[in-house]
């Protein structure tokens, strides 16, 4: 009797631990139905770049490769996609999007090839080059990319039934938590804790056996993989991609994202991906040139103020909040 | 049955001369200390022979395989495991994943990357044999940057033993540790789950070289002065003169 009774007390508080994501959840589910076109836009284009910061901590904050090249991989995706869209008969999300990931896993591989020697600053700065090399051709390939004009006339996409603005977003909603879920599962892999070895003790790592040269390319291009579907993501959502969506603004908007929400917690960029966005839509309405000011702002108050991000924070909070409700009752 | 052999091993920093032909074997099960004093080479020689810094000329050979040119990993894979002097933990990780890390390395189920890294029972229990083998099963959970020195040094021991190697290379492995825990090492190194493990470990500490030790390296200034058991040693009178500081007419 006692014991059933504590298992249902730990099934209890398993269920109030997780009660913010069915929570959050809902309100996903439910928004459409409270928030007006604008809000709808903006929810998009969070879960857009939450999915690309997810994908930059898998590089960053999981394997410790400093990527600022990802917005660039981000936008190969974006440009096969679009480039196959305007210029071949087929519109199939179901085959544009494998086309365009795989597309985004050469450049990835390419990136890392290169970057995979180096580590720490010097990786960045590699792929930081790189990552300019690719804004360049989406500048100066005019005859395919329309230089700084970009692609556009991109519609949502073709799934085989029609989507609306509100279908689109639980599109990319339905995308964007598959997605994380996968990329979950993949950082509680052997795998995942082996990334996670090579960023604390790379030298450790090697000497257990782990070939860590050929595990970070890995890491990198599975990490450039779902940066490449948010890509493709951003593509319909937005209607077009032009080349400052792709550039190193970009890439560092993702960066600050990942730092913001929390490195190496996955969900952490999603966060850190509403704060910016949500931030960004409100501040600019006031005073729209000052916003990187505010950007700037935001990220040291982050490393000031909740080193290691906002996500571990509320989490820790949260488990202070149901510890204390435990002792109370 | 000899199970490493080292041929003429030399290394250059600039033009510091680390390695001066440095030449020895060990045979299977053979436990093995490399003493010298400070700056003598002794931690480059484990790190040239776990394939962290390449030398200038020389072979090294595992079990018949020369393996001179082969990375880290591929050395970890032929099962030669090291231990380092300043304990290499993974700090953020738990005690737990540590060792099932150190399980997992040199398996190819490393690369597998849905099903989550606890599942696998068989490493499970492995790693929860092991750590209870060094009283740590209680802190498995605990990231491993919260252990005290000494717990470090005995998780430090056990990464390297999961490997299941066939040579095993410990530096300082006693460091910092109290006289029981050193005991206690060299005990859990001399049993019988461990005989058949060739052990070459540098230590300063002598009561651990003369427990364990069948046969000793006298290493000085990148060269091997003096080999033997550890009677010969401690009557050898060049190692007497260099190594302990007395001189010939003391």
């Amino acid at each position: 009797m006692i014991l059933n009774r504590e298992a249902r007390i730990s099934k209890a508080r398993r269920y109030l631990y997780f009660s913010p994501v069915v929570l959050i959840l809902l309100l996903l589910a439910a928004a459409p139905s409270f928030m007006g076109t604008a809000m709808i836009s903006l929810m998009t284009r969070i879960l857009c770049f939450g999915l690309l910061a997810m994908s930059v901590d898998i590089a960053f904050g999981y394997t410790g490769l400093w990527s600022f090249g990802h917005a660039a991989i981000f936008g190969a995706s974006a440009y096969i996609n679009a480039i196959l869209i305007k210029q071949t008969a087929v519109s199939s999300f179901w085959i544009l999007a494998p086309v365009s990931i795989a597309a985004a896993a050469v450049v990835s591989a390419i990136f890392a090839a290169v970057a995979a020697r180096s580590s720490g600053l010097y990786f960045l700065l590699i792929t930081f080059a790189l990552g300019q090399l690719v804004y360049s051709l989406a500048m100066q390939w005019k005859t395919i990319t329309h230089g700084s004009d970009g692609l556009w006339g991109i519609p949502y996409p073709n799934i085989g039934i029609p989507l609306s603005n509100v279908s689109n977003y639980y599109f990319t909603l339905l995308v964007v938590i598959l997605s994380g879920l996968l990329l979950r599962l993949f950082t509680k892999s052997p795998f995942g804790y082996s990334l996670v070895g090579i960023r604390e003790n790379e030298i450790r790592a090697r000497t257990m056996g782990y070939n860590t040269r050929l595990r970070k390319i890995i890491a990198f291009v599975i990490s450039g993989m779902f940066a490449g579907l948010s890509g493709i993501l951003y593509l319909h959502f937005n209607g077009g991609i032009a080349p400052e969506n792709i550039g190193m603004g970009a890439s560092g908007m993702a960066m600050f994202m990942v730092v913001i929400g929390g490195a190496a917690t996955l969900w952490g960029g999603f966060v850190g991906s509403a704060v910016v966005l949500i931030l960004q839509y409100y501040i600019s309405l006031l005073t729209p040139q000052r916003w990187p000011i505010f950007l700037g702002a935001i990220v040291i108050a982050a490393v000031f103020f909740s080193r290691g991000g906002i996500f571990p924070r509320v989490i820790w909070l949260w488990q202070k909040v149901i510890k204390y409700g435990n002792t109370a009752s | 049955m000899e199970i490493l052999r080292v041929d003429k091993l030399h290394l250059s920093f600039g033009g510091l001369q680390v390695l001066r032909g440095i030449s020895f074997s060990l045979e299977k099960g053979e436990k093995v200390a490399l003493i010298g004093p400070n700056g003598a080479g002794k931690t480059t020689v484990l790190n040239v022979l776990s394939g962290l810094i390449p030398p200038m000329s020389g072979k090294v050979i595992l079990s018949g395989h020369e393996i001179t040119d082969h990375p880290a990993h591929a050395r970890a894979s032929l099962r030669l495991a090291r231990s380092f002097q300043i304990s290499s933990l993974y700090p953020q990780l738990s005690v737990l994943l540590n060792v099932l890390l150190a399980l997992q390395g040199t398996e190819k189920t490393s690369y597998q990357m849905i099903r989550p890294i606890t599942s696998y029972k068989a490493n499970l229990d492995k790693a929860n044999e092991l750590l209870a083998s060094v009283d740590l099963l209680s802190k498995r959970d605990i990231p491993s940057q919260s252990l005290s020195h000494g717990e470090q040094r005995r998780l430090e021991l056990i990464l390297a033993l999961a490997v299941r190697p066939i040579v095993l290379l410990l530096d300082e492995p006693t460091a910092g540790l109290t006289s029981n825990e050193s005991s206690a090492l060299a005990e859990m190194l001399s049993s019988p789950s461990n005989k058949d493990v060739a052990v070459l470990f540098v230590a300063h500490d002598l009561d651990l070289v003369f427990a364990l030790a069948k046969r000793i390296f006298v290493l000085y200034y990148g060269k091997i002065i003096a080999e033997g058991s550890p009677e010969e040693i401690q009557s050898n009178q060049s190692v007497r003169e260099i190594y302990l500081g007395e001189n010939k007419g003391a």
